[in-house]
């Protein structure tokens, strides 16, 4: 991967994910409690520290390892947040739920996969598709974490 | 075989125990007002 497509790669996890704090900022209000001071510090930590740690090859693990970790769980708080709203309207079904700003973090997801795979592309021919990172690793978490929280949410009243 | 994070069995499930724990505890301390 050359400098130049890095960079660019950089800049759009930058906007991204400000995108994303800048909708956090508009949608909750802080006054409405503790709940809603969590959205916004975790996109926060997502805007900074993942950049940060994205800026070097040894640390890109992690930041890729985080920014995967941070859009599971801001897909699933999202989900379950429009589906606490009920909200259900627009020219399609879900377009006035969570749905699109779900679909803007796969996004920052597939961003991060692209900058760790310029860093890490030669290593990868060695990666079994179930080892941390791989692709098969990603969907059990991407299915089994949600599960969980489901769970917790349920049992746990 | 490469792997790029390696914490042995003991550290794998100690991680996992903590990690589902918070994701339960989440999951019930998230209550949305609808």
């Amino acid at each position: 991967m050359t400098r130049g497509q890095r960079s660019a790669l950089l800049g759009a996890l930058v906007a991204v994910s400000l995108g994303g704090w800048l909708l956090h900022a508009r949608i909750h209000p802080l006054k409405a409690g503790l709940v809603m001071v969590v959205p916004l510090s975790a996109a926060s930590a997502d805007v900074v520290v993942v950049t940060l740690l994205f800026l070097s090859r040894g640390t890109a693990k992690l930041a890729y390892l985080l920014n995967g970790l941070f859009a599971i769980y801001g897909i699933t708080t999202m989900t379950h947040f429009g589906l606490a709203q009920g909200a259900n309207v627009g020219a399609l079904p879900g377009l006035a739920t969570t749905l699109p700003v779900s679909v803007v973090l796969f996004g920052d997801f597939l961003v991060g996969k692209a900058l760790f795979d310029g860093y890490w592309a030669e290593a990868r021919t060695e990666v079994k598709p179930w080892n941390v990172l791989a692709p098969a690793w990603w969907l059990a978490h991407f299915i089994l974490l949600p599960i969980v929280y489901t769970l917790g949410h349920l049992l746990w009243k | 075989m490469m792997r790029y994070f390696y914490l042995g069995k003991p550290g794998w499930f100690l991680l996992h125990a903590a990690a589902i724990a918070f994701t339960f505890w989440l999951g019930h301390w998230v209550r949305f007002r609808p």
